[in-house]
């Protein structure tokens, strides 16, 4: 299993160029990082999105476009639904979400997960590392699924920990995050937790480990984070949580995020649109390994 | 210890020492603190509690019950009475101990609702920065929301803070009927815009990653002088204050006290989030915060 970014970006560049279906890329951060990784042998990109706007963006750079290929469509939700379908069909290993609203993309990526594999729901995996601790750990699902409910985060867990077991982590640690109140009553997530972790130990989402506390503060009991105590997979009880805390890791703690939405095999890189250029290449390499370790069929 | 953390503790000492009634079950951390903020002039504390009768030497002991329950009673009736101007509660905190303490409007400011701040220096910018709220409204609506905006005011106020900036957080920055966050946070803000928080600034919704990042924010077309500048992170439930305040003490090695709002006198408590180390520093916020009395 990866410890931190720098092997993930050791092993892409080993594996060579991909094909990444890049959807808007005119901004100039998402268009540098595209050129960037193809300079280096990373990507071998087809650009989607209203042709002038992307032009022009190159231009801008001076990023010339010979031999790239440029889909142009300007609507985002065909857009989107296009770069899905390229993955689907294998014509990309994964997609680079551009200067788009996410939800085009999610919605695309919801409807090729109901067809591809009905008992599967699309999740984001955020992979952090923190500077405290030499290892990577993913926050699940800051992204798509608003409110989960118990059967929708059995899935999300499922994916993730697939996910996590194809990136050679066999036995990932679990641990489902929840508050505990001052009245003493479980809230929602806790209650959750609790039935996760009996399904965990039936054996529902393959070979992990689910830890019983729902909290940093009992799991280390005031001493400092131990790397192989941390869970490798922390799953939120939704999205507002979920959301604040990722970009509290990087914003606050001056760790690193990257965040991929998978469903059915299909990888799509969400950066934040706020992600600059260096945050988006790093990405682009974790994309790369997703790609070859979760190769579908 | 952080400079910003140093100078609240330096500040800390009223003009005259508070009497300060301590109640709870026996900590070893808090009673220590307790001793060193009586040496530092800062507090007369009276025992409350039977762990206080080891300490006779030391403080005076009006209740000696063994029973929690009882000496948290007379306690906070010797706090009603005005016999002491402060309470220290060793914990432990449940519904039970906030039932009690809301009982009596001596204690609770009126028209106020209680609610925990926690201060915390960002590794990141070294910036002086208050979570709320993280420990007592589980899922506040929007009135509650209004009023934990208030009594974080009231706090960075008493910190120094002249004009707090205050961040409505949510997972995005757009609204979003799905989300209601996102409708309390764009309705707060629109409260700001109305000076309805006097002249502290309310921006939301703001998503963590363009409240903390002024570039990041105009990237997003927000134009607001609060993203990058934050003084106060409001959060939309206790779900995502504590989730955040953990990864924060853990992950980020984040030295972080706090302090109760909302209330007429200093009620000193810590939150299970907190080091035990952080008593004195809660101390400290207590005295400071409520500094007028």
């Amino acid at each position: 299993m990866y410890r931190n970014f720098d092997e993930i970006a050791d092993s892409a560049r080993i594996l060579g160029p991909r094909r990444a279906a890049v959807l808007f890329p005119d901004d100039p951060e998402v268009m540098e990082a595209t050129a960037e990784g193809m300079k280096e042998g990373l990507i071998s990109p087809v650009l989607v999105g209203e042709k002038k706007h992307i032009e022009a963006t190159a231009q801008n750079l001076h990023s010339p476009l010979e031999g790239v290929e440029v889909v142009d469509q300007s609507d985002p939700q065909k857009a989107a639904n296009l770069c899905i379908d390229m993955v689907m069909r294998g014509k990309a290993s994964f997609v680079v979400k551009g200067k788009i609203l996410t939800t085009y993309l999610y919605r695309a990526l919801i409807r090729a997960t109901r067809e591809l594999a009905p008992d599967q729901v699309p999740c984001t995996l955020c992979f952090h590392q923190a500077p405290s601790v030499n290892k990577i750990f993913v926050i699940t699902d800051p992204g798509v699924n608003i409110q989960p409910d118990l059967a929708t985060k059995e899935k999300i867990l499922a994916n993730a920990v697939q996910v996590f077991r194809a990136l050679g982590c066999n036995n990932p640690r679990v641990m489902a995050l929840g508050a505990a109140y001052l009245d003493g009553k479980p809230s929602i997530a806790a209650y959750h937790a609790k039935r996760l972790r009996s399904l965990a130990n039936e054996g529902r989402f393959g070979k992990c480990t689910m830890v019983a506390e729902t909290n940093l503060f009992d799991l280390f009991d005031g001493h400092y984070v131990q790397a192989d105590l941390l869970p490798d997979i922390f799953m939120v009880p939704n999205i507002e949580a979920g959301n604040i805390l990722v970009k509290s890791i990087d914003h606050l703690i001056g760790g690193i995020r990257q965040c991929v939405t998978v469903g059915a095999g299909l990888i799509t890189l969400t950066p934040s649109r706020s992600d600059g250029y260096e945050a988006r290449m790093g990405n682009l390499t974790l994309g790369i390994v997703l790609a070859e370790r979760c190769k579908r069929g | 210890m952080h400079a910003s953390f140093q100078r609240i503790i330096e500040s800390a000492r009223p003009k005259e020492r508070r009497r300060v009634v301590i109640s709870g079950k026996r900590n070893s951390a808090a009673l220590a603190a307790v001793l060193t903020a009586q040496d530092k002039g800062w507090i007369d504390p009276v025992g409350c509690n039977g762990a206080s009768l080891k300490l006779r030497d030391k403080m005076d002991v009006y209740c000696a019950d063994s029973d929690i329950w009882h000496a948290r009673e007379d306690a906070l009736r010797v706090l009603d009475e005005g016999e002491a101007e402060a309470l220290l509660d060793m914990g432990p905190l449940d519904e039970r101990f906030f039932s009690l303490l809301i009982k009596s409007d001596t204690r609770i400011k009126k028209n106020h609702l209680l609610s925990y701040v926690t201060v915390f220096t960002a590794p990141k910018n070294d910036r002086m920065t208050l979570f709320t709220d993280t420990l007592i409204n589980s899922a506040p609506g929007l009135k509650e929301k209004a009023k934990i905006i208030e009594n974080a005011i009231h706090v960075a106020k008493a910190l120094g803070i002249a004009r707090p900036n205050v961040a409505a957080l949510s997972a995005l920055e757009l609204v979003n009927p799905s989300i209601p966050s996102t409708l309390d946070a764009a309705i707060l803000s629109k409260m700001s815009e109305r000076r309805q928080f006097q002249d502290a600034i309310v921006e939301g919704p703001l998503g963590m990653d363009n409240a903390e990042s002024g570039l990041a924010a105009q990237h997003k077309g927000i134009r607001s002088p609060v993203p990058g500048n934050v003084d106060v992170y409001l959060f939309p439930d206790l779900e995502s204050a504590s989730l955040t305040t953990q990864f924060l003490a853990f992950l980020g090695r984040c030295r972080l006290g706090g302090v109760l709002a909302g209330t007429r006198v200093p009620i000193i408590i810590r939150s299970p989030l907190e080091p035990l180390d952080s008593w004195l520093l809660n101390i400290a916020l207590g005295l400071i915060v409520n500094k007028e009395i």
